[in-house]
Protein backbone atom coordinates (compact mmCIF):
# COMPACT_ATOMS: atom_id res chain seq x y z
CA UNK A 1 0.00 0.00 0.00
CA UNK A 2 2.65 2.43 0.99
CA UNK A 3 4.98 1.45 -2.48
CA UNK A 4 1.92 2.27 -4.48
CA UNK A 5 1.43 5.66 -2.71
CA UNK A 6 4.99 6.53 -2.74
CA UNK A 7 4.98 5.35 -7.18
CA UNK A 8 1.60 7.57 -7.68
CA UNK A 9 3.22 10.22 -5.39
CA UNK A 10 6.57 10.05 -7.86
CA UNK A 11 4.18 9.87 -11.11
CA UNK A 12 2.09 12.45 -10.49
CA UNK A 13 5.38 14.88 -9.25
CA UNK A 14 6.81 14.08 -12.70
CA UNK A 15 3.46 14.86 -14.75
CA UNK A 16 3.14 18.29 -12.52
CA UNK A 17 7.10 18.69 -13.86
CA UNK A 18 6.28 18.42 -17.42
CA UNK A 19 2.93 20.07 -17.58
CA UNK A 20 4.78 23.21 -15.66
CA UNK A 21 7.70 23.06 -17.62
CA UNK A 22 6.11 22.76 -21.02
CA UNK A 23 3.78 25.69 -20.11
CA UNK A 24 7.38 27.59 -19.60
CA UNK A 25 8.61 27.05 -23.31
CA UNK A 26 5.22 28.90 -24.34
CA UNK A 27 7.31 31.98 -23.74
CA UNK A 28 10.19 31.39 -25.84
CA UNK A 29 7.75 31.67 -28.86
CA UNK A 30 7.22 35.09 -29.83
CA UNK A 31 3.89 34.93 -32.55
CA UNK A 32 4.48 37.15 -35.61
CA UNK A 33 1.17 36.98 -37.67
CA UNK A 34 0.63 39.07 -40.91
CA UNK A 35 -2.69 40.49 -40.97
CA UNK A 36 -4.09 42.85 -43.52
CA UNK A 37 -7.71 43.21 -43.28
CA UNK A 38 -10.31 45.85 -45.06
CA UNK A 39 -13.61 46.91 -45.68
CA UNK A 40 -14.65 46.03 -49.08
CA UNK A 41 -18.43 47.03 -49.17
CA UNK A 42 -20.69 48.75 -46.59
CA UNK A 43 -23.57 47.18 -47.40
CA UNK A 44 -25.92 48.57 -44.86
CA UNK A 45 -27.28 50.57 -42.02
CA UNK A 46 -30.84 50.00 -40.52
CA UNK A 47 -32.61 51.47 -37.32
CA UNK A 48 -33.73 48.00 -35.66
CA UNK A 49 -35.65 47.63 -32.45
CA UNK A 50 -34.15 50.68 -30.44
CA UNK A 51 -30.76 50.35 -32.02
CA UNK A 52 -28.62 51.24 -35.57
CA UNK A 53 -27.49 48.17 -37.30
CA UNK A 54 -24.87 48.00 -39.68
CA UNK A 55 -23.13 45.71 -41.43
CA UNK A 56 -20.62 45.17 -44.32
CA UNK A 57 -18.37 42.80 -46.05
CA UNK A 58 -14.76 42.67 -45.37
CA UNK A 59 -11.68 41.18 -47.02
CA UNK A 60 -8.99 39.54 -44.78
CA UNK A 61 -5.82 38.24 -45.86
CA UNK A 62 -3.37 36.52 -42.85
CA UNK A 63 -0.99 34.02 -41.69
CA UNK A 64 -1.35 32.60 -38.65
CA UNK A 65 1.13 30.03 -39.06
CA UNK A 66 3.47 31.36 -36.49
CA UNK A 67 0.35 30.84 -33.93
CA UNK A 68 0.75 27.41 -33.82
CA UNK A 69 3.85 25.52 -31.94
CA UNK A 70 4.04 22.00 -29.57
CA UNK A 71 1.47 23.62 -26.91
CA UNK A 72 -0.38 24.92 -28.91
CA UNK A 73 -4.20 23.37 -29.05
CA UNK A 74 -6.57 26.12 -30.76
CA UNK A 75 -6.42 29.44 -31.88
CA UNK A 76 -9.27 31.61 -31.59
CA UNK A 77 -9.27 34.56 -34.14
CA UNK A 78 -12.13 36.88 -34.37
CA UNK A 79 -12.40 40.52 -35.79
CA UNK A 80 -14.07 43.51 -33.76
CA UNK A 81 -15.80 46.65 -34.47
CA UNK A 82 -14.64 49.20 -31.94
CA UNK A 83 -16.35 52.84 -31.92
CA UNK A 84 -17.19 55.98 -29.72
CA UNK A 85 -20.01 57.70 -29.32
CA UNK A 86 -21.87 60.47 -27.54
CA UNK A 87 -23.48 57.73 -25.30
CA UNK A 88 -20.67 55.44 -24.98
CA UNK A 89 -17.21 56.11 -24.58
CA UNK A 90 -16.47 52.35 -25.13
CA UNK A 91 -18.44 50.09 -27.88
CA UNK A 92 -17.14 46.95 -28.97
CA UNK A 93 -19.02 44.15 -31.35
CA UNK A 94 -17.43 40.65 -32.64
CA UNK A 95 -18.01 40.50 -35.90
CA UNK A 96 -16.38 37.93 -37.03
CA UNK A 97 -14.81 34.49 -35.45
CA UNK A 98 -13.15 31.20 -36.51
CA UNK A 99 -11.34 28.89 -34.53
CA UNK A 100 -8.06 26.96 -36.35
CA UNK A 101 -6.90 24.24 -34.57
CA UNK A 102 -4.53 22.92 -37.05
CA UNK A 103 -1.13 25.23 -38.82
CA UNK A 104 -2.61 24.26 -42.26
CA UNK A 105 -5.73 25.92 -42.16
CA UNK A 106 -3.80 29.24 -40.59
CA UNK A 107 -3.45 30.75 -43.67
CA UNK A 108 -6.79 32.83 -44.44
CA UNK A 109 -7.36 34.44 -47.33
CA UNK A 110 -11.52 35.23 -47.69
CA UNK A 111 -14.00 37.83 -48.27
CA UNK A 112 -16.05 37.99 -44.93
CA UNK A 113 -19.58 38.69 -44.08
CA UNK A 114 -20.44 38.95 -40.67
CA UNK A 115 -21.45 35.88 -38.98
CA UNK A 116 -24.76 34.60 -36.99
CA UNK A 117 -25.15 36.06 -34.41
CA UNK A 118 -22.71 38.37 -34.31
CA UNK A 119 -24.00 41.55 -35.55
CA UNK A 120 -23.01 45.20 -34.94
CA UNK A 121 -25.41 47.71 -33.33
CA UNK A 122 -25.53 50.76 -31.03
CA UNK A 123 -28.07 51.10 -28.39
CA UNK A 124 -27.07 55.43 -28.92
CA UNK A 125 -27.96 55.12 -32.56
CA UNK A 126 -25.42 57.21 -33.21
CA UNK A 127 -23.49 55.21 -36.10
CA UNK A 128 -24.15 57.85 -38.63
CA UNK A 129 -20.77 59.46 -39.89
CA UNK A 130 -18.95 57.58 -36.85
CA UNK A 131 -15.79 56.87 -37.03
CA UNK A 132 -14.58 52.93 -35.95
CA UNK A 133 -11.37 50.75 -35.59
CA UNK A 134 -12.02 46.94 -37.25
CA UNK A 135 -9.38 44.55 -34.65
CA UNK A 136 -8.06 41.43 -35.69
CA UNK A 137 -7.79 39.64 -32.49
CA UNK A 138 -6.25 36.37 -31.82
CA UNK A 139 -6.33 33.98 -28.33
CA UNK A 140 -4.35 30.93 -28.30
CA UNK A 141 -5.29 27.81 -25.82
CA UNK A 142 -2.28 25.98 -24.87
CA UNK A 143 -3.05 22.07 -24.00
CA UNK A 144 -1.41 23.58 -20.87
CA UNK A 145 -0.67 26.31 -19.39
CA UNK A 146 -1.37 30.29 -20.05
CA UNK A 147 -3.81 31.63 -22.69
CA UNK A 148 -2.27 34.21 -24.84
CA UNK A 149 -3.65 36.79 -26.61
CA UNK A 150 -2.81 40.02 -29.06
CA UNK A 151 -4.10 42.19 -32.22
CA UNK A 152 -3.76 44.11 -34.73
CA UNK A 153 -5.62 47.42 -35.05
CA UNK A 154 -7.18 48.46 -38.53
CA UNK A 155 -8.08 52.47 -37.55
CA UNK A 156 -9.92 55.52 -39.65
CA UNK A 157 -13.01 53.49 -40.77
CA UNK A 158 -16.20 55.47 -41.03
CA UNK A 159 -19.76 54.59 -41.38
CA UNK A 160 -22.04 56.16 -43.62
CA UNK A 161 -24.48 59.14 -42.96
CA UNK A 162 -27.74 57.50 -44.08
CA UNK A 163 -30.13 54.80 -43.65
CA UNK A 164 -29.51 52.51 -46.93
CA UNK A 165 -29.59 48.51 -47.96
CA UNK A 166 -27.46 47.62 -50.72
CA UNK A 167 -27.08 44.15 -49.46
CA UNK A 168 -29.58 41.82 -47.52
CA UNK A 169 -28.43 40.80 -43.97
CA UNK A 170 -25.92 37.98 -43.94
CA UNK A 171 -27.98 34.65 -43.71
CA UNK A 172 -28.74 32.93 -40.20
CA UNK A 173 -30.92 35.45 -38.58
CA UNK B 1 -13.59 1.65 24.45
CA UNK B 2 -11.33 3.52 22.77
CA UNK B 3 -8.35 1.02 22.45
CA UNK B 4 -10.68 -1.72 21.11
CA UNK B 5 -11.82 0.70 18.43
CA UNK B 6 -8.50 1.64 17.82
CA UNK B 7 -7.22 -1.83 17.99
CA UNK B 8 -9.71 -3.07 15.10
CA UNK B 9 -8.16 -0.06 13.14
CA UNK B 10 -5.15 -1.42 13.52
CA UNK B 11 -3.62 1.37 15.67
CA UNK B 12 -3.34 -0.51 18.60
CA UNK B 13 0.68 -0.17 19.35
CA UNK B 14 -0.36 3.93 19.57
CA UNK B 15 -0.44 6.20 22.56
CA UNK B 16 -2.21 8.88 23.00
CA UNK B 17 0.14 11.31 21.97
CA UNK B 18 0.80 9.87 19.05
CA UNK B 19 -2.96 9.83 18.30
CA UNK B 20 -2.82 13.87 19.42
CA UNK B 21 0.08 14.08 17.07
CA UNK B 22 -1.60 13.03 14.04
CA UNK B 23 -5.17 14.72 14.83
CA UNK B 24 -2.35 18.27 14.62
CA UNK B 25 -1.15 16.88 11.41
CA UNK B 26 -4.79 16.36 9.81
CA UNK B 27 -5.99 19.59 11.38
CA UNK B 28 -2.30 21.62 9.50
CA UNK B 29 -3.37 19.49 6.14
CA UNK B 30 -6.94 21.28 6.17
CA UNK B 31 -6.14 24.74 7.76
CA UNK B 32 -3.03 24.56 4.93
CA UNK B 33 -5.12 23.87 1.90
CA UNK B 34 -7.65 26.59 3.10
CA UNK B 35 -4.90 28.93 3.43
CA UNK B 36 -3.64 28.49 -0.31
CA UNK B 37 -7.45 28.86 -1.32
CA UNK B 38 -7.76 31.96 0.43
CA UNK B 39 -4.33 33.76 -0.74
CA UNK B 40 -5.76 32.79 -3.85
CA UNK B 41 -8.32 34.31 -3.97
CA UNK B 42 -6.75 37.49 -2.28
CA UNK B 43 -4.34 37.64 -4.95
CA UNK B 44 -6.33 37.05 -8.18
CA UNK B 45 -9.19 39.05 -7.19
CA UNK B 46 -11.70 37.13 -8.16
CA UNK B 47 -14.10 35.27 -5.45
CA UNK B 48 -13.35 31.45 -7.43
CA UNK B 49 -10.17 31.96 -8.57
CA UNK B 50 -10.27 28.01 -9.98
CA UNK B 51 -12.91 26.35 -11.86
CA UNK B 52 -14.00 23.10 -13.19
CA UNK B 53 -15.42 23.00 -16.68
CA UNK B 54 -19.10 21.19 -16.37
CA UNK B 55 -20.53 21.79 -19.72
CA UNK B 56 -19.25 21.83 -23.26
CA UNK B 57 -20.61 25.12 -24.59
CA UNK B 58 -16.61 26.18 -24.93
CA UNK B 59 -15.44 23.29 -26.61
CA UNK B 60 -13.11 22.71 -28.53
CA UNK B 61 -11.42 24.97 -26.50
CA UNK B 62 -12.26 23.74 -23.04
CA UNK B 63 -13.97 20.52 -22.53
CA UNK B 64 -15.83 19.14 -19.10
CA UNK B 65 -13.63 18.27 -16.74
CA UNK B 66 -10.91 21.09 -17.38
CA UNK B 67 -9.77 23.40 -14.67
CA UNK B 68 -9.53 26.81 -15.48
CA UNK B 69 -7.74 29.36 -13.59
CA UNK B 70 -9.42 32.99 -13.48
CA UNK B 71 -8.10 36.42 -12.58
CA UNK B 72 -10.50 39.47 -11.74
CA UNK B 73 -7.45 41.86 -12.62
CA UNK B 74 -7.72 45.76 -12.59
CA UNK B 75 -8.44 46.59 -16.62
CA UNK B 76 -12.06 46.52 -17.86
CA UNK B 77 -13.49 43.63 -19.74
CA UNK B 78 -13.49 43.82 -23.55
CA UNK B 79 -14.92 41.93 -26.34
CA UNK B 80 -13.03 37.97 -27.11
CA UNK B 81 -12.33 37.90 -23.68
CA UNK B 82 -13.36 34.33 -22.06
CA UNK B 83 -15.32 35.16 -18.56
CA UNK B 84 -16.99 33.56 -15.61
CA UNK B 85 -20.10 34.65 -14.90
CA UNK B 86 -23.18 34.04 -12.83
CA UNK B 87 -26.80 34.72 -13.36
CA UNK B 88 -28.98 36.31 -10.62
CA UNK B 89 -30.81 33.79 -8.74
CA UNK B 90 -28.52 30.70 -10.16
CA UNK B 91 -25.72 28.70 -8.32
CA UNK B 92 -23.98 27.75 -11.59
CA UNK B 93 -21.51 29.84 -13.22
CA UNK B 94 -21.21 29.94 -16.65
CA UNK B 95 -17.93 30.02 -18.49
CA UNK B 96 -18.30 32.10 -21.80
CA UNK B 97 -16.38 34.86 -24.46
CA UNK B 98 -17.86 38.34 -24.49
CA UNK B 99 -18.80 39.86 -27.61
CA UNK B 100 -20.27 42.95 -26.76
CA UNK B 101 -19.35 45.70 -25.20
CA UNK B 102 -20.72 48.63 -24.35
CA UNK B 103 -19.54 51.13 -21.83
CA UNK B 104 -20.15 54.49 -20.66
CA UNK B 105 -17.31 55.76 -19.88
CA UNK B 106 -13.87 53.71 -20.38
CA UNK B 107 -13.07 51.63 -17.69
CA UNK B 108 -15.85 52.32 -15.26
CA UNK B 109 -16.12 50.65 -12.53
CA UNK B 110 -19.85 51.50 -12.19
CA UNK B 111 -21.90 48.28 -12.57
CA UNK B 112 -24.74 48.83 -14.46
CA UNK B 113 -22.74 51.39 -16.72
CA UNK B 114 -21.04 48.44 -18.76
CA UNK B 115 -23.34 46.06 -20.69
CA UNK B 116 -21.53 43.23 -21.97
CA UNK B 117 -22.74 40.33 -24.09
CA UNK B 118 -21.46 36.76 -23.86
CA UNK B 119 -21.38 33.82 -26.11
CA UNK B 120 -20.26 30.00 -26.12
CA UNK B 121 -17.79 28.96 -28.91
CA UNK B 122 -19.97 25.90 -29.27
CA UNK B 123 -23.30 27.49 -29.22
CA UNK B 124 -24.98 29.11 -32.29
CA UNK B 125 -26.48 31.51 -30.56
CA UNK B 126 -25.79 34.37 -28.22
CA UNK B 127 -26.52 33.96 -23.91
CA UNK B 128 -29.76 36.18 -24.27
CA UNK B 129 -31.53 32.80 -23.83
CA UNK B 130 -29.93 31.63 -20.86
CA UNK B 131 -30.23 35.09 -19.35
CA UNK B 132 -33.28 35.57 -17.07
CA UNK B 133 -36.38 36.32 -18.77
CA UNK B 134 -36.02 39.97 -20.38
CA UNK B 135 -32.24 40.32 -19.04
CA UNK B 136 -30.39 41.21 -22.47
CA UNK B 137 -27.36 42.17 -20.35
CA UNK B 138 -24.50 41.09 -17.78
CA UNK B 139 -23.50 44.11 -15.96
CA UNK B 140 -20.40 44.32 -14.35
CA UNK B 141 -21.34 42.62 -10.86
CA UNK B 142 -22.46 39.50 -12.65
CA UNK B 143 -18.91 38.82 -13.66
CA UNK B 144 -16.64 36.61 -11.71
CA UNK B 145 -13.18 37.19 -13.25
CA UNK B 146 -11.67 36.35 -16.79
CA UNK B 147 -9.82 32.81 -17.41
CA UNK B 148 -6.30 33.18 -17.39
CA UNK B 149 -5.05 29.58 -17.58
CA UNK B 150 -5.47 25.65 -18.61
CA UNK B 151 -4.73 22.60 -16.89
CA UNK B 152 -6.81 19.30 -18.96
CA UNK B 153 -8.44 16.78 -17.35
CA UNK B 154 -7.67 17.33 -13.36
CA UNK B 155 -11.37 18.35 -12.99
CA UNK B 156 -12.63 14.82 -14.13
CA UNK B 157 -12.17 13.70 -10.06
CA UNK B 158 -14.42 16.95 -9.36
CA UNK B 159 -17.47 15.89 -12.16
CA UNK B 160 -17.58 11.92 -10.33
CA UNK B 161 -17.08 12.94 -6.78
CA UNK B 162 -20.19 15.52 -8.14
CA UNK B 163 -22.31 12.74 -9.59
CA UNK B 164 -21.38 10.12 -7.37
CA UNK B 165 -21.40 11.28 -3.95
CA UNK B 166 -20.09 8.21 -2.02
CA UNK B 167 -17.07 8.18 -4.38
CA UNK B 168 -16.08 11.67 -2.24
CA UNK B 169 -16.89 9.69 1.36
CA UNK B 170 -15.08 6.92 0.21
CA UNK B 171 -11.91 8.96 -1.08
CA UNK B 172 -12.01 11.39 2.07
CA UNK B 173 -12.27 8.58 4.25
CA UNK B 174 -9.51 6.57 3.08
CA UNK B 175 -7.23 9.76 3.02
CA UNK B 176 -8.16 10.41 6.69
CA UNK B 177 -6.93 6.85 7.50
CA UNK B 178 -3.76 7.30 5.62
CA UNK B 179 -3.08 10.33 7.31
CA UNK B 180 -3.64 8.91 10.73
CA UNK B 181 -2.63 5.84 10.57
CA UNK B 182 0.99 7.25 9.03
CA UNK B 183 4.04 6.97 11.33
CA UNK B 184 5.97 9.88 11.05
Amino acid sequence: MYRLNALFTVASTALAVICAAAALTDWTFTPDPSVDLKVKSYDGLQREAGEHRAWMTMQLKTDLGSLFHWNTKQAFVYITAEFETPRNKVNQAVVWSRIVQHQKDAKINETLRFGYPYQLTDPGLSLHNTTFNLTFDWETVPLVGAMRRDKRVFSGMKFPGEYFRTRSIPKGW
Amino acid sequence: MLKSILGGLGLGDMNLRQLLTQGVNLGLIVTTALMIWKGLVLFTGSESPVVVVLSGSMEPAFYRGDILFLNMGKKPFRAGEVVVFNINGRDIPIVHRIIKVHEKDAGTTNSKDVLILTKGDNNWGDDRALYNTGQRWLNLNHLMGRVVGYLPYIGQATIIMNDYPYVKYLLIGILGIFVITSKE
